[in-house]
């Protein structure tokens, strides 16, 4: 394998596991907001803020290997667009990122100290960065599927239009459908976790995750196919592909030869796969929710752990998406303007393949254990204990 | 022009904010690790944000990827540590302590393999962890002074530059000196910043004006959280035995706590 394949492989590996975790981060939060301004801050919402902490620990730790990995692996995307791309990036992390961990420590450590509206509004503020995490890493990536609003200069790309950056269509649609398979995410996680609990205090909880579950997976469905439009006038090869028109795909093919040079413009055909197994998924989704909320669902034990089984089945439906959307821009890194192949660093094949299996080896050891982390939390249910509560305050404290 | 400004500053809070905790990581064998995550554990969300900013703002402008290895080991390093820290305080258990030890070590050699310097910044890492943690556990104060001397002595013989190696063997001996514990741990942070600041050297990249612009307004907010944290976390701390034992005994008079159904 080449240094290429090994760093797409890597980009591909990391971002996907990185997206199981922040996507449930951002399904669950506002959840928990809501239960906290409906409910208050209980042990059963101090139980869900716990699952909520343990997810994010590895929303974090992988989150770190990927903005990283733009200098590591993809100097050209630096060289050839970094005054476009970079700066979305660093306003995630310097603005949301900066904000929603300090955030929150004051949600977790002013619990029961801080005045309760006070407490409230930081968990509502702390809802609002982690949404502005996902809409910078859209704008970047939006700017990669449908560059706007930049000039080139000498060979790079500039900034020109921040506002056409915000508004650009490549970004809007993808937040839309991402954001609604995140609430379904959410929905289906809380849903899943209260049907497993069983318990009476639990029963207004599986609700909530029901709803939010129906309304996530229509809305992505719809959200889906609204941008379909769009696609075939920015992308005709890969919506050609995603569609099966052979006869579309040979004229795009043929328009972009002559636009760009010649070459191989149709991104690989494989994408339908993971095309078909996020509509199989989500319509299963759709349906499980839709039966959970109308025909009571959680009321039998079949039913219940038909919805403890529709938990990870949001996750590969996010992950086949996010195939279809990268996968499918290809063979560019940024449409148009840079191909993959020369946005490559120069690291070697050894390197690259080094650093594969280190981020590998990582990114599954800690996943695997925060999952079990999670499950073992869950199988304790509320214990009225708040995340950190292990944590040993006993020694003295000198002046400060 | 705004991350000439910006990542000084930020590699500068990065090392010695988080040079505390990997320097307590360090000393976990020695000073007793219940008693070294109890001293990072309620911080290290706050510290962690530097860090994040000042890798990701290095990573744009291209300071970061002098080495590849160093990047490596960095990530993978950092990652251990902080989901050993994470996981430990959320039910994982003392195993894990483990992660944070072997992450802070390969974090401090990761630094010297990313900026240069060699083990420099292990040595500065535990002599920086030993006035943190002392700020919290006095048992941490002789380990503090009888560090100082090894420790200035590998940087004059590792760090050729003299008004450097000046500077930090000051700031060395200061720690080491009968001082408040603050001053101290302000000592050997500086120590490790301008150490970092130093190696990284200065980067030139143009900075897209609309970001300074957003950002800019943003910044005193976001420190203003900030010390908003750390005060809360400081002063939770001093109340936080009585107040665990009031919430506790509410709880139990409380019969089955809040329950849910309104």
């Amino acid at each position: 394998m080449t240094a290429l394949e090994l760093a797409r492989i890597q980009f591909a590996g990391t971002a996907s596991v990185h997206f199981l975790f922040s996507g449930l981060t951002l399904g669950l939060l506002p959840i928990v907001a809501f239960l906290q301004t409906r409910y208050g801050t209980g042990r059963v919402v101090k139980f869900w803020a716990k699952l909520y902490v343990i997810n994010y620990a590895l929303g974090i730790v992988t989150g770190l290997v990927m903005e990283l990995q733009f200098g590591l692996t993809w100097n050209g995307l630096a060289t050839a667009a970094g005054a476009v791309f970079t700066g979305p990036l660093a306003l995630e992390t310097l603005v949301a990122f900066f904000a929603e961990s300090t955030l929150l420590g004051l949600w977790l450590f002013g619990w029961d100290r801080l005045p309760r509206r006070l407490h409230l509004a930081i968990v509502w503020a702390l809802t609002a960065t982690a949404y502005a995490s996902a809409f910078f890493v859209m704008v970047a990536n939006g700017f990669q599927q449908h560059p706007v609003g930049y000039a080139m200069r000498g060979g790079t790309a500039v900034l020109t239009d921040f506002g056409a950056l915000l508004t650009n269509p490549g970004m809007t649609y993808g937040l839309a459908h991402l954001v609604a398979g995140a609430l379904c995410a959410g929905g289906f996680f809380v849903a899943g976790v209260s049907a497993w609990r069983r318990a009476r205090e639990f029963a207004p909880n599986l609700r909530l995750g029901l709803v939010v579950a129906a309304v996530g997976s229509l809305g992505v469905v719809g959200l889906g196919f609204a941008q379909l439009p769009y696609l075939k006038a920015a992308q005709p090869a890969k919506h050609a592909v995603l569609t099966g028109d052979t006869a579309a795909l040979a004229r795009a093919q043929e328009a972009l030869a002559a636009r760009y040079g010649p070459g191989d413009y149709a991104p690989p055909r494989w994408i339908t796969v993971p095309q078909n197994v996020m509509l199989a998924l989500t319509l299963a989704m759709a349906l499980i929710a839709v039966a959970g909320l109308f025909f009571g669902l959680a009321g039998s034990r079949a039913g219940r752990w038909l919805l403890v089984a529709a938990v990870p089945l949001p996750f590969a439906a996010m992950v086949c998406g996010w195939l279809v959307r990268e996968v499918g821009r290809q063979p560019w890194t940024v449409y148009g303007l840079l191909r993959t192949r020369d946005a490559v660093s120069d690291a070697g094949t050894g390197a690259v393949a080094a650093s594969l299996v280190a981020f590998g080896a990582v990114y599954l050891a800690l996943a695997v254990a925060d999952w079990w982390l999670l499950a073992r939390a869950v199988r304790l249910g509320p214990t009225g204990e708040l995340p950190f509560a292990e944590l040993s305050f006993a020694e003295p404290v000198v002046r400060y | 022009m705004f991350f000439q400004v910006l990542l000084p500053v930020l590699v500068f809070g990065w090392l010695a904010v988080q040079g505390a905790d990997v320097g307590a990581g360090l000393l976990m064998p020695v000073l007793g690790r219940d008693r070294i995550v109890g001293a990072i554990g309620p911080l290290f969300l706050a510290s962690e944000v530097w860090a994040v900013a000042a890798l990701a703002v290095a990573s744009l402008v291209g300071v970061a990827h002098r080495s590849y290895a160093g990047v490596v080991v960095v990530v993978c390093a950092w990652a251990l540590r902080d989901a050993g820290l994470w996981f430990r305080c959320l039910g994982g258990g003392r195993g894990w302590d483990a992660a944070v030890f072997a992450g802070s070590f390969g974090l401090a050699l990761g630094w010297g393999l990313l900026l240069g310097g060699g083990p420099v910044f292990l040595a500065l890492a535990v002599m920086h962890g030993a006035s943190f943690a002392a700020l919290r556990a006095p048992a941490a104060v002789p380990v503090r002074r009888l560090a100082t001397l090894p420790v200035a002595a590998m940087y004059v013989f590792a760090v050729p530059d003299t008004p450097l190696a000046a500077v930090v063997v000051i700031l060395l001996v200061v720690a080491a000196l009968r001082v408040p514990p603050v001053l101290a741990a302000l000592a050997t942070g500086a120590a490790l910043g301008v150490t970092g600041l130093h190696l990284t050297g200065t980067a030139g990249a143009a900075t897209p004006a609309v970001l300074a612009a957003v950002a800019a307004p943003v910044l005193p907010v976001l420190v203003f959280l900030q010390i908003a944290l750390w005060r809360l976390c400081l002063r939770a701390e001093r109340l936080s035995g009585p107040a665990r034992l009031r919430a506790a005994s509410e709880l139990s008079t409380s019969g089955a706590g809040v329950t849910h159904d309104g």
